[in-house]
């Protein structure tokens, strides 16, 4: 049950976080630098119908990933395994049994699912990965040193490393087009290659509205539940989905930030430069303990030196 | 009592004895829409009616056993049958004072407890092999790990929502995905306390209750019946005294109208029993009498293949006293005109009576009461009609029909549930509006004269060629489709219903034009909110259809190139 791992941290969590001092273990290092107001995606699968065409836009806009022929995008044998986002995909689209209707399979597409609390920017030890006002999560491979915290961080498993690159590799995730498309007040670029418009651009508070009104009108279309609403504490993108999002690849995560988990144990060590006072406690305990010992022997007229 | 029953039921379930199959079906001959699959984990094929069905039953797996020490003893019925054909069924089952067969197990009861009763199975399977052995025939195992064998599926547990016994899961609308919140944080009954909610709506799947599939009593094989028993309704359908006397106070004969009405108000366990009972020692009476006779073998009858309606094709009308047609409306305090309803042409779209009717024949207004009752599971009237949700109410039925795919690729998109618009469809008040039903005009006579029969839609013309859409060819479809369907021609009043498949929240005229789709889906840079662009639209329309309608003999385009060829860089730059 994935409910062990979570208590098993919880109960870490309360241990620590007990044993150093009382403290509420809410308090978040990434909520403070992101805007009240984000803006978000709002993925409709039941619409995909699997023509990659997001896939071979996020490639035609990124310059920086592998370039890939769009006929390549066309290849529809790409649904017969499960993919990742990779270092050279930050999205894919897979392909899913339909337990209602096995002649119409589902499709999602996957990316970065943007998290209002990033796990990965609060793993990031050097603040690589950073949270935009808008709600993007980008990533400055300048500051990057290639530790991969993120990418164990990451809940959804997102970041993903240029293992072929031996110099200077990097992480590689999507950026939400933050640079190149949001800064110019334009939408996602796979949001605006879909043909079937799946995908919904806009202030994500609009789009929990407008998402619940879908779920409401048509509640045969859908499973109830708006799938990132509060994952995790929120996400950018979120899902609706005519078949259980366990099925599509999104699992079923508790609505507690990640980084709350293990922010409050790494604040409350650092609190009150406990750390520099501790080492300075135990060296002088040793040097106290050295020097008593010192004189003992000293005032000892037996012993030869 | 509950023990004796739980015992009964589960020997029921797995039916009986040995013989031949007289006159066995052979299901294959006419439409067949669905093979119940076999669980997995069970062994054996789906019966063709030659072949028996070879299949098991998890004996330990019932209630009243709890969490047994062992695995639970996978039961394989046919080899038992097999073996003791010679003794019949007489040498397990026990017998009434009257004679019939009762097919419940173990024969000599010891006691009601679970030791007991664990003592007196123990007892009979066990002295049984023991005794066979001693005689030199072939004998089942002594030893306790040969019977409680640890299979994989054996100790499955699977976890079901209780629902009502009417509620048939394939058929429901809406609930179809009840697991995904009736599954996380369940326990088990035994250990669930009160306030855990879930716990109320689920239950252990007991995996003798996917041991056999369900038998369908359909309208042919009640010819069958009919034929066979010279018409001698009462051999099957009884009445209950309660309701013979009831019916003697009022001066009537009492008509073959109750199904099995001695089990009313029990509990499937009983229905199963009196089913088994009824029809297992009937058939085992006329093959005595070397008469033709019904199956003896468990998949003689749950063959696990169901006929479709058009398999029901030539079985004659079950004359039950029924009207053709009926004008349903409340005697008081109706809220609005009756509804004229064809009796008539609802037996020939059904398979059995009780898609309707459930377990008796009576008319719904007996049970589901104006404001409910006990004996309606607390549905009133209105409701039993109404509501969208259940597969059994006229709503439901009929918004289940518009899912299949020749309705599909306009209702699919379309909110499901009543509108207020359509209360007057058929609440009529007049029976004269049943034979009122025209069928859908010509498109050309609906259609402006200058209506192109081709529409060439050029959204995306940068990337591809311009996509060719042959407009009449679909109205015309579409038509033909509605008017092939007596439901559909009695529901599409609107002369023009198919246009307004595509041609939606706008006011349809005849020979007036409508306004065009990028009247209202515009550029992204104009849109606001949901509203798709022209190009969310068109692909959402087109392609939502094609995908709901393309089954079987419709070809409909489903990827890119179907509707749209790419443009070659070479050739455009």
């Amino acid at each position: 049950m994935s409910d062990s791992r979570r208590s098993f941290l919880k109960q870490i969590t309360g241990a620590v976080a007990g044993a150093a001092c009382s403290c509420s273990g809410e308090a978040l290092a990434a909520e403070t630098d992101a805007g009240s107001d984000p803006l978000g995606v709002l993925v409709d699968t039941s619409l995909c119908v699997g023509c990659r065409r997001c896939e071979a836009a996020c490639n035609e806009i990124n310059e920086d990933l592998p370039r890939r022929s769009p006929a390549l995008f066309r290849d529809e044998t790409a649904f017969d395994r499960r993919r990742r986002m990779d270092d050279s995909a930050y999205t894919v689209v897979n392909r899913y049994p339909n337990p209602n209707d096995a002649e119409r399979p589902v499709y999602a597409k996957f990316q970065c699912m943007h998290c209002l609390q990033p796990a990965c920017v609060s793993a990031c030890i050097v603040g690589a990965l950073s949270r935009q006002s808008n709600g993007a999560v980008t990533y400055d491979p300048q500051k990057c040193i290639g530790c991969r915290y993120c990418m164990v961080a990451c809940p959804f498993q997102v970041p993903a490393y240029e293992y072929r690159n031996s110099f200077a590799p990097k992480v590689r995730k999507c950026h939400f087009c933050f640079e190149k498309r949001l800064a110019q007040g334009s939408v996602p670029a796979c949001v605006e290659a879909c043909p079937m418009q799946i995908m919904t651009f806009g202030r994500r508070i609009e789009l929990i509205q407008l998402a619940e009104d879908k779920l409401n009108r048509y509640p045969d279309r859908y499973v109830p539940h708006l799938y990132g609403a509060h994952e995790v504490g929120g996400t950018a993108w979120m899902y609706m989905s005519s078949i259980p999002f366990r099925d599509i690849d999104l699992p079923e995560f508790g609505y507690h930030p990640v980084p709350g988990y293990t922010e409050p144990v790494q604040h409350i060590l650092f609190k009150w430069m406990l750390p520099p006072l501790g080492l300075y406690v135990i060296l002088g305990g040793i040097m106290w303990f050295m020097e008593s010992r010192r004189k003992q022997q000293s005032r000892d007229p037996d012993r030869p030196d | 009592m509950k023990t004796i029953d739980t015992i009964v039921r589960m020997f029921f379930g797995v039916g009986v004895c040995c013989c031949l199959l007289f006159g066995a079906i052979d299901p294959r001959a006419d439409g067949v829409i669905r093979q119940a699959s076999a669980p997995s984990g069970q062994s054996g094929s789906v019966g063709n009616g030659t072949k028996p069905v070879e299949r098991t039953i998890y004996v330990s797996a019932l209630d009243v056993f709890g969490n047994i020490e062992r695995p639970p003893v996978k039961f394989n019925h046919d080899r038992h049958t097999a073996a003791l054909e010679p003794e019949g069924c007489e040498r397990c089952h026990p017998k009434d004072e009257k004679g019939a067969l009762l097919f419940s197990f173990p024969k000599a009861e010891s006691g009601k407890s679970a030791k007991a009763l664990m003592n007196s199975f123990h007892d009979e399977c066990i002295g049984c092999h023991r005794k066979r052995a001693a005689d030199g025939k072939k004998a089942g195992p002594v030893s306790c790990g040969e019977c409680h064998r640890a299979e994989k599926d054996a100790v499955r547990k699977e976890y079901a929502p209780i629902l009502p016994e009417h509620y048939d899961v394939a058929k429901d609308s809406y609930h179809r995905d009840c697991l995904a919140c009736h599954r996380t944080g369940t326990k088990p009954p035994n250990e669930a306390k009160a306030p855990d909610w879930k716990s109320f709506y689920i239950k252990e799947r007991k995996q003798e209750e996917i041991s056999w599939p369900k038998m369908v009593f359909d309208y042919r094989v009640h010819d069958r019946h009919d034929k066979a028993l010279e018409k001698k309704c009462g051999l099957c359908h009884t009445i209950s005294p309660a309701r013979r006397q009831k019916l003697a106070a009022e001066g009537k004969e009492p008509a073959n109208r109750d199904w099995l009405l001695d089990t009313e108000g029990a509990n499937l366990s009983t229905e199963k029993k009196a089913a088994h009972a009824l029809c297992i020692n009937c058939h085992r009476a006329r093959k005595a009498e070397k008469k033709e006779g019904g199956p003896l073998l468990c998949g003689g009858c749950h063959t696990g293949i169901e006929r479709s309606i058009q398999g029901m094709a030539g079985a004659p009308r079950i004359e039950c006293g029924q009207k053709d047609k009926y004008l349903i409306e409340l005697k008081e305090d109706a809220r609005a005109k009756g509804v004229p309803f064809n009796h008539k042409s609802h037996e020939t779209n059904s398979r059995s009576c009780q898609e309707c009717h459930h377990k008796t024949l009576r008319s719904c207004v007996e049970c589901h009461t104006a404001k409910g009752s006990k004996e309606g599971g607390g549905v009133a009237l209105a409701e039993a009609y109404h509501k969208a949700s259940s597969s059994w109410s006229c709503v439901g039925c009929h918004e289940t029909i518009q899912r299949k795919p020749a309705c599909a690729g306009c209702h699919a998109r379309m909110a499901k549930g009543l509108i207020a618009s359509a209360c007057s469809t058929c609440h009529s008040g007049d029976p004269k509006t049943l034979e009122a039903v025209s069928k859908l005009p010509d498109p050309k006579e609906l259609l402006p004269n200058d209506t192109k029969s081709e529409l060439a839609i050029a959204v995306m013309e940068k990337a591809y060629t311009p996509s060719k859409m042959p407009h009449l060819a679909i109205i015309a479809k579409l038509t033909d489709l509605s008017n092939r369907s007596a439901l559909a021609s009695y529901f599409h009043r609107n002369e023009a219903t198919v246009c307004a498949g595509c041609h939606h929240q706008v006011p349809l005229q005849r020979k007036t034009k409508t306004p065009q789709c990028g009247t209202c889906h515009m550029n992204r840079q104009q849109m606001e909110g949901a509203t798709p662009t022209l190009l969310g639209a068109y692909h959402q329309q087109c392609l939502g259809c094609h995908k709901q309608m393309a089954r079987n003999e419709m070809k409909l385009p489903q990827n890119c190139a179907g509707c749209h060829e790419e443009k070659r860089k070479g050739a455009t730059d």
